[in-house]
């Protein structure tokens, strides 16, 4: 019984890998071609060192239950015969599988359009992302500079087009991995890095900032949402607008709140007073999915939560508990952040 | 108690000011520099608080009082003359923190201290400029 639970916990990760979920963060389940070329040497590298192991073990276990002589009289230490098993086992077998998965790793990285230092004009990045403790500032770049705008922490693809990304960082060196699209990339202070990632079909996608960068390195997560082409312009045009005017008294009594409460410090809401830069932009935080980095679902209980009580659903965060908001305060506030589709 | 004879009537002062639970603290230190950037005090006062538009921090005159709760309520109430009031947009926790911040500058704790300005201006002696300082030591 004991055996069978215990084949069965080692089925269960591997049965995750093989539903191709996209809430697993597998370079297994890929989902873009530059993922499916990373997928072919990822199992290529998976099955290689398997071999291995079992090879490994099966020597050991020989070695283990082979014995030199009788018990009554034992062979010389120095039977000879193990040098052979030295070159051949320790040098040559080794030197050849590594050297096969290298050439295969570098003529991978040929394929890959990565950013080439001596041609640097002719890389214009569609979507510039700046890493920061702990969350995703993302531009959205356009030759017409009207067409920018500025969003956070939920990044929106249009599906089967590449798209380019230059990647950067405000503080500390953070690693942007979305596994199901393409391999890690890690942002430099003061260094940009490019990277062009193309989603085969619509969906979303997640990925971990995935350079050990602080306390809620954890909590400092990815959401791509690959969309058809018409959905994309659409969620575009909505982008590109200002904030929505608030309509109902609690969502105006909000506003009033936002901007003249500590919220104007730090967060951009396009269109209002509130112009602080060094936090996300919430021009339309009502269209995420999620909030916080993509920490905690978007709803009434986490936005109250969030705001109130910041600290303790992600301590170390530059957010601050704001608890001087009374309850109806509160309410209004969320109404107006609720209404910025 | 003896009555005592002075300039100043009444018995002796002994109201207790709030201190500042952050003095000292190098993370709040550390804070307290990040949101005086942050929230553009330096816009007013400088980088590194020396002085601009306001007033300098730095220095050793305190118009409105150099008490931990006296520099709170230059903060969070505004001052005339041009300081804002700050009370019903920065959280007391880091306006607390601002004033840990700017009551280190000068002292060995401030986060992030300005360079001497006279490093700065001083230009690159030339090659031939040098030995005309001094005897140099033989390469």
């Amino acid at each position: 019984m004991e055996n069978r639970m215990r084949r069965l916990l080692f089925f269960i990760p591997l049965a995750l890998l093989l539903t191709g979920c996209e809430d697993v963060q597998s370079t297994f389940n890929a989902q873009g071609p530059a993922a499916h070329r990373l997928a072919h040497l990822s199992w290529a590298m998976t099955i290689t060192f398997l071999v291995a192991i079992v090879v490994m073990w099966a020597l050991i276990g020989w070695a283990a239950t082979t014995r030199r002589g009788s018990l009554d009289e034992h062979e010389p230490i120095d039977a000879g015969g193990g040098q052979q098993w030295i070159t051949f086992g320790g040098l040559i077998v080794p030197l050849v599988s590594l050297c096969i998965i290298f050439v295969f790793g570098l003529k991978l990285l040929a394929s890959f359009p990565l950013h080439d230092p001596m041609n640097q004009v002719a890389i214009a990045p569609d979507i510039q992302i700046i890493g920061h403790q702990w969350w995703w500032e993302v531009h959205y770049l356009n030759s017409e500079p009207d067409l920018n705008f500025t969003t956070a922490n939920e990044i929106h693809i249009p599906a089967n087009r590449p798209v380019t990304i230059a990647l950067e960082s405000a503080d500390v060196i953070h690693s942007f991995w979305v596994p199901a699209l393409h391999g890690k990339v890690d942002m430099i202070p003061g260094h940009e890095n490019y990277i062009r990632i193309e989603a085969s079909h619509p969906g979303n996608f997640v990925g971990q900032c995935a350079e050990f960068c602080g306390a809620q390195h954890a909590h400092m997560r990815i959401l791509v949402v690959a969309q058809s082409p018409d959905e994309y312009n659409a969620w575009e045009k909505q982008q590109l607008k200002p904030a929505a005017d608030p309509s109902t008294p609690d969502a105006q009594a909000g506003e009033q709140i936002f901007e003249s409460g500590s919220c104007s410090m730090c967060h951009t809401i396009r269109g209002t007073l509130a112009g602080g830069h060094v936090a996300p932009d919430l021009t339309h935080i009502a269209s995420r999915q999620l909030i916080a980095a993509n920490s905690f679902p978007n709803n009434t209980a986490y936005l109250e939560a969030w705001i109130t009580h910041a600290q303790s659903l992600k301590p170390g965060a530059k957010m601050p508990d704001l608890t001087q908001f009374s309850g109806v305060q509160l309410r209004q506030l969320i109404a107006y952040l609720q209404q910025l589709k | 108690m003896p009555t005592a004879v002075g300039p100043i009537p009444g018995a002796e002062n002994t109201a207790a000011f709030q201190t500042d639970p952050y003095i000292g603290d190098p993370v709040a230190l550390q804070d307290g520099r990040r949101l005086f950037n942050w929230y553009n005090c330096s816009g007013c006062h400088g980088g590194h608080g020396g002085g601009g538009m306001g007033p300098s921090l730095r220095d050793k005159v305190w118009l409105y009082g150099d008490r931990d709760d006296q520099i709170f309520d230059s903060i969070a109430e505004g001052r005339s003359n041009g300081m804002p009031s700050w009370g019903t947009k920065i959280p007391s926790d880091q306006i607390w923190q601002l004033v840990a911040y700017i009551k280190s500058m000068r002292t060995l704790q401030e986060p992030d201290p300005p360079t001497e300005p006279a490093n700065e201006q001083t230009p690159n002696p030339v090659d031939n400029e040098r030995i005309a300082v001094g005897p140099q030591p033989a390469h």
